[in-house]
């Protein structure tokens, strides 16, 4: 990728009807996510199906924010302009108590310092175009 | 005993283009491979009844590979896409064909061209694509391609058991030493444990170092009955056991994917067919996409406890001199990136004893291949002997 394009694309594009309730939770500071009325299992990334029951019945709720750290990774080399000041850049992946593992970021963290079974809790960090996404810090 | 199909099919014939900056397309690298295996074997193009296709990273070649190759009647053809399982899976199906009489020889090929001229080697996976918002939360992230994946699972591995960097770059450089033993390697250059501890990060704890090639480049091989194969040109691979097992990362928390593969599954399994223990096997090729994948896969087969990987490699057996040789003609990681078929392809060299300064014990070969986030795996147990 040049500079140019970087220049021209939004750090998130724009999200679908579909995935739009994803990313005005994380405008709220929440994370919400799919939750099946029908056997109460939660969902993501985003499906019309639940994996667990079959059906279409899926509903957005907001999770507890809670998390642990099952592993993590530090990238060491930008592959969006949101990593080039970011680097290293802390990749996490995350069980929640929803029973779900998010891959995600940890942020405002001492990259040396993180461990596995880590407490941590969900943040929000908002782009300068206005965009916001779900990461996670250290509780 | 050993099931009734152990030792009953065989490769026959192995064709192996120019590996690495090859400047040609996917599908003329496996044109030439499938005609290169036949020349090996001794075979006319008329005999050959079956066809099994298998296209890398960059989906260069597809099931039209039968018109390159002017085949006019085939009576078994299909694509298939297992990804690094899938070399193993061909020659299993193959196995399967010729000995109920579906077919008489069967070639499975693989061919990839990811380098293209004047592009980076790092830029060889990289798509410009712009995507919808959800979809792009994994690159936003930091998640491009397999490694991140692989990388958290060594992470994983190391914060649960402390597994050291030393231990995951001793695998890397066994396979060095073997590389510089293969004139067909890639990378054949001395590396040293700090030469390993000085390439640069890409995903920590993965070195450059950790990672496989990038390679162009086509692979065939022809599977046929053990009866024909002892008619060929070439001494026969018999194929003693094979399996296959499949995970489903559910993406849920409560399981542990990182830290155990499916071959946990299909190891057993192939041994069982061989009617063979784990202490018979006398080499490894094992896919070896990562460092961290050679040291799972030989825990999950039992060569060492869950666990214990680090330590198990640490001293150096994998390599030359070692206790068991595993990946002898450089593996993934130096000598070329062919997807399932670079373990395979050494594995036949191995078992023909054509290994040169390299050949190793070769009466019993694990062969094994992985593919996804250790998602899917199948594996092969080759031998010289049929029974
Ligand atoms: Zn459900």
């Amino acid at each position: 990728m040049t500079d140019k394009t970087n220049s021209e694309r939004a750090w998130i594009p724009a999200a679908t009807q579909a995935t739009q309730p994803f990313f005005d939770g994380a405008a709220e500071g929440k994370l919400r996510l799919q939750l099946c009325s029908g056997c109460n299992t939660w969902a993501y990334p985003l499906t019309t199906r639940c994996a667990n029951c079959g059906s279409t019945k899926l509903q957005w709720q907001d999770a507890s924010g809670e998390g642990t750290v099952y592993s993590h990774a530090k990238l060491q080399r930008a592959y969006h302009p949101r990593h080039k000041q970011r680097l290293p850049l802390v990749l996490a992946q995350v069980d929640i108590p929803e029973g779900l593992r998010l891959m995600t970021n940890l942020i405002d963290v001492d990259p040396a310092a993180v461990c596995v079974g880590d407490t941590v809790v969900a943040a929000f960090e908002t782009f300068d175009d206005g965009g916001v996404l779900p990461v996670f810090k250290k509780a | 005993m050993a099931h009734p199909m152990s030792g009953k099919a065989a490769i026959c014939g192995l064709g192996m283009t120019e590996m690495g900056r090859v400047y040609r397309s996917a599908t003329d690298l496996a044109t030439e491979a499938v005609f290169l295996a036949l020349g090996d074997a001794g075979l006319e193009k008329s005999q050959l009844d079956g066809l099994l296709v298998n296209a890398g990273t960059t989906r260069g070649v597809n099931l039209g590979l039968h018109r390159h190759l002017g085949l006019q009647e085939l009576n078994v053809l299909t694509f298939m896409q297992g990804f690094g399982s899938t070399a193993g899976q061909m020659i299993q199906y193959a196995a399967m064909a010729v000995e109920n009489g579906m077919a008489d020889y069967i070639a499975c090929v693989f061919a990839d061209d990811p380098l293209q001229e004047g592009k980076r080697t790092g830029d060889a996976y990289a798509s410009g694509q712009r995507r919808e918002a959800m979809a792009s939360l994994n690159s936003i992230y930091g998640y491009a391609g397999a490694i991140p994946m692989y990388a958290m699972g060594a992470q994983r591995h190391m914060d649960t058991f402390g597994t050291r960097q030393d231990q995951l770059g001793q695998i890397a450089v066994s396979q060095r030493q073997w590389a510089g033993l293969n004139e067909q390697a890639t990378k054949r250059e001395p590396m040293s444990l700090e030469d390993y501890h000085n390439s640069p990060w890409v995903v920590e704890p993965f070195h450059v170092l950790d990672c496989c090639l990038v390679s162009n480049g086509g692979v065939a091989v022809i599977v046929t009955t053990a009866e024909r194969a002892r008619d060929l040109s070439q001494p026969p691979v018999y194929i003693r056991g094979f399996a296959q097992a499949h995970n489903h990362d559910t993406g849920r928390s409560g399981h542990d994917p990182l830290l155990q593969g499916p071959g946990v599954k299909a190891g057993p399994r192939a041994l069982a067919m061989a009617d063979a223990k784990l202490e018979d096997i006398t080499q490894c090729q094992i896919y070896d996409c990562y460092t961290y994948t050679v040291l799972v896969t030989l825990e999950d087969y039992g060569f060492c406890k869950k666990g214990e990987g680090g330590a198990f490699v640490e001293d150096g057996k994998l390599g030359p001199g070692g206790s068991l040789p595993t990946n002898t003609g450089g593996g993934e990681l130096s000598s070329f990136y062919m997807w399932g078929m670079t373990p395979v392809t050494e594995a036949v060299i191995q078992a023909r004893g054509q290994g040169g300064a390299r050949q190793m014990p070769n009466d019993l070969i694990l062969v094994t291949g992985n593919g996804g986030i250790l998602n899917y795996h199948s594996n092969l147990i080759l031998s010289p002997q049929a029974a």
